[in-house]
Formats: C-alpha cells, structure tokens, sequence
C-alpha cells in the first residue's frame, strides 16, 4: 500500500480500540444471554461486534483472529437468524468462544502468544452441526430454504454474476471474484479463437447504477470491437420506456485476452443481463443465457420500483422521500462521533484550568463594581460551562471497567469450585477516563477477595440454607462531586475474630486494642493483612485489600466496608469525578497557602482557650464534644512559621477524616476561601512528593500546594520530615 | 477532478484504510460511521460512488442503499457493498436494494481500486 | 576559529555563577525569567529552591550552584532563572547572570578536564569563545558547557527518596 507503513500503523491501532470497544459490548451481550435476555438486539448487537472485529483483522492480516472471529461470527450468524437457539449450553460456548476472541485480539497487538482454540473451534462446529441439524429436522421452520442456501456459502458460483463470492476465510482471496455463472465448462474453447462476448444489460442493471457503456469502453480497450447491436426487443416509441434497456451488443474480442479479464468486467453487472462470453465456435451457451433473459422482464417487479420513482418523478416521488424524510428525522438524535486523542482533551483541560485560573485573578484584582462593568460574572459563567463541557469530554460509562469482570468471574469460578451470580447496575454511569483506567486494578482485587473470601463453597452455602450459587452485585452511581462503586457479596460476611487475631498477631493492634466492628472490618485494609489461611491462588498473592486501599486514596478516593456476619460483605470505593479539578479549601500558613481536599474536611472549629491540650512535647489533643483528637500544626510539620508559635487561640483547627488515623485536627493560621483548583502533577517536571498530592495555580498566579491528609496524618509530628527546603524556610 | 467516494463504515479503522488506500490511488473520500449519517453526507457531498458496509448500527446497509435510491438524484449513483458478509442470501438483498456490486472484505487496495473504476471510470 | 566547517556549529547561552562562566545549549532554552521567590516544597533536595508557576506549569526552580555542589547563589538585581527542557521535562536553573548568545562549533568542545568543586558528570566539555572587545582583557575565556541530560530532576528525585 502506497500509504505507508505509519499511517497503517495508527490506523491498526484504531483497530485495536475498536476491538476493545467491540468485545465490551460483546461481552456484555453475552452476559445479558446468558442472564436470559436473548432479544434479538442483544444478539445482533454481539454478531456485529464478532463480525468488525473479524473485518479488521482481516485488512490488517492478522489471520489467526480472522479465522477464529470467522467461525465465531458463523455461529452467532445461525442464532441470530434463528436457526440455533440461544439455549444456555450454546451461550456458555459461545462464553467461552468470547474469551478465546479476547486473546486473539490480545496476540494479534502482540500482548501475548496466540491461544489454543482448536477445542473451542470444535466446539463451535459441534454446534452448527448439531444445533443446525436439530432445526432442519425439527420444528417446522420457516427459514429452511435460505438456511441451506447459506450454509453452503462457497462453492457454487454466484448464479447472479453479481460479483464476488469470497471461499472459505481460511483461503480468503481478497477481491475474491468468482466467475460469471455461465456454465462454459462443457465447452473445450479452441485456442486462439476470437471471443464474442454478447452483452444485453438488463433494466435493473441500469436501475443499480451501471454504466453499459463503460463496459464496452472496458472491452474496447482490451482490443475489443462492437461487431453488431440487436435492437430487435425494442419497442415502439410510445412504448419506449426511458429507463429501460432493449439493445444487446455484440463485441468481438482477440482470442488471446484472457478469459478471465473478460469476465472481470462484467463482476458488477446485474445477474439478469444477457452476458455471454464465447469463442466464436461455441453457441450452446447463448441458448441457455437466451432463456434466462427471456424470463427477466416480466418477473423483477421488486428491483424496479426504484427506477419507476424516477421514470415519472412528478407522480410518484411521495413515498421514497418520505422513507428519506424518515431517515433524516431518526438522524437528528443520532449523533455523529469522532475520535479524538485524549492528550489533545488533556491539552484543553489544562486550558479551560487556565482559564479558570486567569478568571478568578481578574476578580482578585477587580473590585466588584469593576467586575460588574466588565460584565466579569458572564465571563466566569460561561467559562465555567465550557469546564463542565471539557469534563463531559472525558467523561466515559464506567461499564468499561464493569466489563472485565464477567471473565474474571468464570476463572475465579473454575479456580474455586464456587458459582457466582453476577448483578450490575449503573453501568452508565459516566466517569473521567482517567478515573476509568486507575479503577480496574482496585475492582479486580475486591471481585478476587469477594469470590475468594466472601462467598462460600455451594455445600456450605446450602448447609446455611442460601442458594448454592452465590451472589455479586457491582454497582455505580454518582453522588455529588463522587462517584460511588459498590461490590456486594451475599457470603458469609467478615469473621471478626478472625480478624482481630490475625492483626493482633501481625503487629497491627495491640492484644487489649478496643474496636468496634468496623474498626476491625477495616484491618482487612491494613498494609500486610491477609487472612487467608492458606495462601490461596486467587487473592494471597502479595497484594491484597491495602493495595485497593492505597490505590484507591491516590486517586483521592476512599474505601469503605460494611460488612454482616452470615449475609455478606460490602466494598465501596467513593471516588473523584475526576481527577483534574478538586474541590479544595484554601488556608493559609505563614506567607504560603496549601490546598485541603474538601472531601477529607469534616468541620472547622475556632479553639477556645484551653480547649487545645498539650499530652507531650511534640503533641496535642483538641477536646471535641467530649471526646479528644489529635491536633497536628500543618505550619511545624512543614518547618513553616516554626518562629511564630501562634497560640491555639489565633488559629484554626480544620478537622479531617483519614484513613489512617480516623478524625484529625489540622491546625492552621487562617481559612482564605473555598475553591474548585486545577490539580497540577508535581510528577510532570519533578518528582512525587510524600504528604503532598499536587500543586494548584491559584487566583493572584501564585503556587499552592495540595495536602495529601492521609500522607501528612499517618506520620509522626518530627518537623525535620516535611521540613521546608526552600529559601523561605 | 478526481472522483468522490463516500465510505460508510462503522469501523472508524476501516474508513481509514480504505481512506489511506483510496486516496493513494488518487480518489477523494469523505466517510460516514453508519447509514443515517451516511445518507445525510450523500445528500451533502453528493459523491461520484458510495461504498457501503452492511453490518452497521442504527440504520444497516441494505437500508442505506435502499434511502439512496429512493432519492432521483441518486438513481445513477454506483453503490458498492463492502461487506465481510458473502452469503447470496445477503447479496441479493442488496441487489435488491439497489447495489451496484459486492466486495468482500478483506479487499486488496488495487483490486478495489479497480473494481471501483470500473463502475465509476 | 575554524569557519570552515560551520556543519557542526551551535549557539550556546552562556551565564556565570561566581566567577565562572557557564553555557548550556541554545536548544535547551524555553526562556530567560528574571528571578521571583518561588514556592518553597517540603521533602525535597536543598537544592530546590520551590516551584514556580510558568505559563501554567507548575516548574521547579534549581539552584545550580548548590546543584553543582558551590555555594548558594546570593540573589541580586541580575539574577535570573534560566527555564529549559530536559528531556520534555521543565526546570529552571537560577544563575548570577546571563552573559551571551553565542556559536561555538561542536569540533572545538574539548572533554571536561578534573574540575575541582565540579561534579565533572555534569560538565559536557569545555569551549573557549572570545569575549567581547568592550571588556576584552585576555582575548579568550572558557566556558564550561553543562550537560543537561545529568541535571535532570525525576532522577535526582529517585536518588533522594531511595
């Protein structure tokens, strides 16, 4: 191809993003089959989905995925006509058809070796055969004459000439054209005869848009001459219709041309054509063609309505316009889409955040009666929409991520032994993609922990009296500025004493520690925790519900657990919508403002003298309702303001939730505002930096630094740790 | 003025190809992800030959063939099916609907090349 | 100098800290800043002066002396942060003053000899230009060319927090 190899390149892998896209949907349609939805839009949805991706792989040569999507695709093709019914056992072939495609496509980007599918091909064919036999020889069918006619989709040559029947995928000619069904195999062409080749296009070749005579002038061009034109069926010119053809030409043609190249010719003409290629000794063919022409005019009643529209366009154009008219009010809805690059979405949310940013200095430096004249409040409104707009860009249904879990759920099941239902909801829920592509570790490990720990084998589970197969619902919903994802289990719920012997003898508590049931529930999350007693295949791999933990806060997120002995555990992840904009509250600590998530702040509290207690040198208690917190000055922690010790009086204690130390003071100088900022990675031009998770611009252009609470709380008040380095320390 | 070709195609990556492939070749190609929005680009860019998948969500090929037809201008418009689909169930009803050819997928470029001057010199 | 092969010739920005005269190459330069207090961090090398915001980009600001293990620059009216790309990452460098624009050819880049109170792994070479007439006392003085590629902060990051 004269493209070059890297257009090709960028064009397979838009390819490959398509075969994701298709096998999510695919899979989800599977899934909805084997749930028993087995409606034809949910077939015909994962018949397309099978059939692009074979297409593409077939431009794209990756023969191996062609061949297997192919024989996947002849299955679904016989159940979405029909002709093999969706029964459970056919759905979990075509399951496990579904998961041997996904390799395929993983070994065609070159992820990984091509998989053994020879067992599933069988099992494929087993269903053709055997299903497909049932059919025929059972219920009374009304599709058996197509069905045959179908499933022999190769050999025979195409009786309408109509162009090209490709054989078999596995020997795929790719512009596979087969011979014009003229039956010239009983003819022994002399060598070197000239040809004749008769040529009489019928009215439904002209209704399809050919062109006669570029056929001719094709045949010309091969050394061809016309020789003679029959105008003998043509009619009297009251009867003479202007759409309709009634001359036949016959051209001769040198005796060296190829066959073949003759044939090509007429690969698109319409199969009612007299078309009729001979050496010039041969007439038998003409017959047979002769009586098929014979038969053409009184019978393709259908082909020709489209062309009776056009020959009395003034009466007749009511009904096809309306179909269009149709067509066009159905477009309106149905958005068209193009693919963007999302480093080009992140480029323009950094500007919409610059924009921001620009916006909120403007009304620093204005005073209000400025703004109002610079109709400044429009500007922020409308800036704000084109945020909102630039976030919806990026905004992708978190199904994507639901999607995974289908398969995963089949080889936990095989691992274990146990049966699992899976239940969603809220699989449209829309969520920043780069939200989407940080959850899908996170999900896995609580599914693993859920199958492997959650529920029970299917004897214990009817010796509790619940169903033998038990139950996973995975859930989304968005809850104001979060987005809450819930994995449900129906199994035996979290063993508490377990638990709490398990952290005891790991370190984690004391042996005398008091905690309540979701304090305990908790340690499951704790760094190194694993109550697996044996060291199971599935979740004690070194990474456990810690990794969830701390996966999950680095995206600002929070996980909790709930969780009832004997009915089941639940695992929520509230995360960020997204995570380029956090709602923050600005406060100030000597001459320098940090940024506090919204999320982590609890309340705001003006000590009153006395209220904050000393408990040792290097720490403090706030008294709160009762109940005492640990107070950790944010300005000593990072080595600021160390001179200016305030009193506890002049400052402020921003109380947080963290998960490693539960409720926390922060206390502060001063609150300035409260403010949606534009997260900036410290990691684009430096390096992470502990107790910190990110930098902002704010409104005057100045830096302010994004706490990570739960990073600043969990460490010990040394103010050497976080000290400033800087030259205003 | 080389000749207009409009790709309807699902398959963002084959709209491309046959784009890559085509325009090489010398023709100009416009592209439409589905039949509505096919019909629509006809009606705007009214091309010298439409190529059409079948297989497509919302409105199918055999549908666009046969919206295209129904409109006088397209009467003597080519239409080629680009389809991996070859069963003659398939291509007679898109004969039926007005087709001009059938291409299997997947195509060589030259061969389509010629196949579509052809119908379209 | 050899003009003859002007194949190999590149411009440099050239700069002293104290007394001597550095350069980095002109490629590497996104922009000259005058010098602004930056936002100071906590955890990070002394070095790091803080991060700064250009044009949108949160960017941290290094003190090249102390990076290149002198003592910390004094800040005065001509110092000036020297904002570059290290392999698409942004930093800026403060120096003591920015001196000149000028080409040197890639042939008269001597390696870096042992240069005392320099870490040599960030010396690229050594290039001696002429100074300009105005201040001409010896004809010629030596520029000690920075490689920046060794000056890159992710890597220094690394080094600290392991």
């Amino acid at each position: 191809m004269s493209a070059g190899d890297d257009g090709l390149d960028e064009i397979q892998a838009i390819f490959f993003e398509e075969c994701a896209e298709g096998l999510a949907i695919a899979e989800e349609g599977l899934s909805a089959m084997a749930n028993g939805d087995v409606s034809a839009d949910v077939i015909a949805g994962v018949f397309r989905a099978v059939h692009s991706i074979k297409g593409g792989s077939g431009a794209f040569g990756h023969a191996a995925l062609l061949a297997f999507s192919h024989r996947f695709e002849n299955v679904l093709d016989e159940v979405r006509a029909g002709r093999i019914a969706p029964t459970p056992a056919v759905t979990k072939v075509m399951l496990g058809a579904f998961d041997i495609l996904s390799d395929h496509v993983a070994a065609a980007q070159g992820n990984s070796d091509a998989p053994a599918d020879e067992a599933m091909l069988e099992a494929l064919d087993a269903i053709l055969k055997g299903e497909g036999a049932a059919a025929e020889g059972g219920a009374a069918d009304p599709a058996p004459a197509p069905a045959v006619e179908d499933s022999a989709p190769v050999a025979e040559a195409d009786e309408f000439g109509f162009v090209p029947v490709a054989a078999g995928v596995e020997d795929f000619d790719p512009f596979g054209f087969e011979p014009v069904a003229i039956d010239l195999e009983d003819l022994s062409p002399a060598e070197q005869q000239p040809w004749t080749v008769r040529f009489g296009p019928s009215r439904a070749a002209l209704a399809n848009g050919s062109e006669p005579l570029f056929i001719v002038r094709e045949l010309e061009t091969m050394g061809g001459r016309i020789v003679a034109v029959d105008s003998s069926a043509l009619p009297g010119l009251r009867d003479l219709d202007p759409e309709d053809s009634y001359l036949v030409w016959t051209i001769e043609l040198p005796g060296t041309v190829d066959e073949q190249d003759i044939r090509e010719c007429f690969d698109f003409v319409s199969p009612d054509s007299v078309i009729d290629i001979a050496r010039a000794a041969a007439e038998v063919a003409e017959v047979a063609v002769e009586a098929a022409v014979a038969d053409a005019p009184p019978s393709p009643a259908a082909p020709i309505a489209p062309a009776a529209v056009a020959a009395a366009p003034a009466a007749t154009p009511a009904p096809r316009p309306a179909a269009t008219g149709e067509a066009r009010a159905a477009a309106e809805p149905a958005s068209q889409t193009i693919r963007v690059d999302l480093s080009k979405l992140d480029q323009l949310l950094n500007l919409v955040g610059e924009l921001v940013i620009h916006g909120s200095i403007l009304s620093d430096r204005l005073s209000p009666a400025d703004q109002e004249r610079v109709e400044l409040p429009e500007l922020s409104r409308l800036t704000r929409q084109i945020q909102d707009n630039v976030m919806s860009l990026r905004a992708q249904p978190i199904r994507q991520a639901f999607s995974r879990v289908p398969r995963m759920l089949r080889d936990l099941m095989a691992e274990t032994g146990k049966k699992v239902v899976l239940e969603t909801s809220g699989e449209t829920t829309e969520v920043d993609k780069g939200v989407l592509e940080k959850i899908g570790d996170p999900l896995t490990h609580m599914i693993r922990n859920a199958v492997d720990h959650g529920i029970e084998s299917p004897e214990e589970r009817i010796a509790a009296g619940k169903p033998a197969e038990g139950t996973i619902h995975l859930s989304a919903e968005q809850k104001g500025a979060r987005i809450i994802v819930r994995v449900a289990d129906d199994g035996r719920g979290i063993n508490r004493e377990r638990v709490r012997a398990k952290a005891v003898e790991k370190g984690i508590i004391s042996a005398d520690a008091q905690l309540s049931d979701e304090e305990i529930d908790s340690l499951i999350c704790a760094p190194g925790f694993s109550t697996a007693e044996t060291i199971s295949n599935i979740s004690g791999r070194g990474v456990g519900m810690d990794v969830v933990r701390s996966n999950v806060e680095a995206l600002g997120g929070r996980v909790e657990i709930h969780s009832t002995p004997g009915e089941g555990t639940t695992f929520i992840m509230a995360l960020p919508l997204t995570l380029a904009i956090l709602d923050g509250m600005i406060v100030r600590l000597g001459q320098q403002r940090f940024v506090l998530p919204l999320t982590n702040v609890i309340e705001t509290v003006q000590p009153e003298p006395g209220q904050v207690k000393p408990t040792s040198p290097n720490s403090e208690v706030i008294e709160l309702r009762g109940s005492y917190l640990p107070v950790k000055r944010v300005g000593q922690i990072f080595g600021i303001g160390a001179n200016d010790r305030r009193s506890p009086e002049e400052s402020l204690v921003i109380i947080v939730e963290s998960e490693a130390a539960g409720h926390v003071g922060l206390m502060v100088d001063t609150i300035e505002n409260r403010r949606e900022v534009v997260i900036k990675s410290l990691e684009d031009n430096l390096h992470p930096i502990r107790g910190l998770g990110g930098a902002t611009i704010l409104g005057d252009g100045t830096i302010g630094l994004i706490l990570d609470i739960d990073a600043l709380v969990a460490s010990t008040n040394h103010q050497s740790k976080y000290a400033m380095k800087g030259m205003a320390a | 003025m080389s000749k207009l070709i409009l790709t309807v195609d699902d398959s963002a990556s084959m709209r491309m190809l046959l784009k890559t492939s085509l325009t090489a070749q010398g023709f100009r190609i416009e592209g439409a992800n589905d039949g509505v929005h096919g019909l629509e680009r006809m009606h705007e860019v009214k091309p010298d030959l439409l190529i059409t998948d079948i297989n497509m969500p919302k409105m199918d090929g055999f549908e666009l063939i046969e919206a295209v037809r129904g409109v006088p201008e397209f009467r003597g418009t080519p239409i080629l099916v680009l389809s991996t689909e070859f069963s003659d169930e398939k291509k007679a009803r898109a004969r039926e609907a007005g087709a001009t050819g059938w291409i299997t997928k997947p195509f060589d470029a030259t061969k389509l090349g010629a196949a579509i001057r052809r119908v379209c010199p | 100098m050899s003009a003859t092969d002007n194949s190999d010739e590149r411009k440099i920005v050239t700069f002293t800290l104290g007394e001597q005269m550095f350069g980095i190459d002109m490629r590497a330069l996104i922009e000259i800043r005058e010098w602004e207090e930056p936002t100071p961090l906590p955890s990070v090398a002394s070095y790091i002066k803080g991060v700064t915001n250009l044009r949108g980009s949160v960017v941290p600001v290094v003190g090249l002396a102390e990076r290149l293990g002198w003592e910390p620059s004094r800040i005065h009216s001509r110092s000036c942060i020297l904002v570059v790309s290290i392999g698409g990452r942004q930093a800026g460098f403060l120096v003591d003053e920015v001196a000149d624009i000028v080409a040197i050819n890639g042939g008269d880049i001597q390696p870096a000899p042992e240069v005392e109170m320099v870490e040599a792994s960030m010396i690229a070479g050594l290039v001696k230009i002429e100074r300009r007439a105005a201040e001409a006392e010896d004809a010629e003085t030596m520029v000690l060319l920075l490689d920046l590629d060794a000056l890159g902060l992710t890597r220094v990051g690394l080094d600290i927090a392991a």
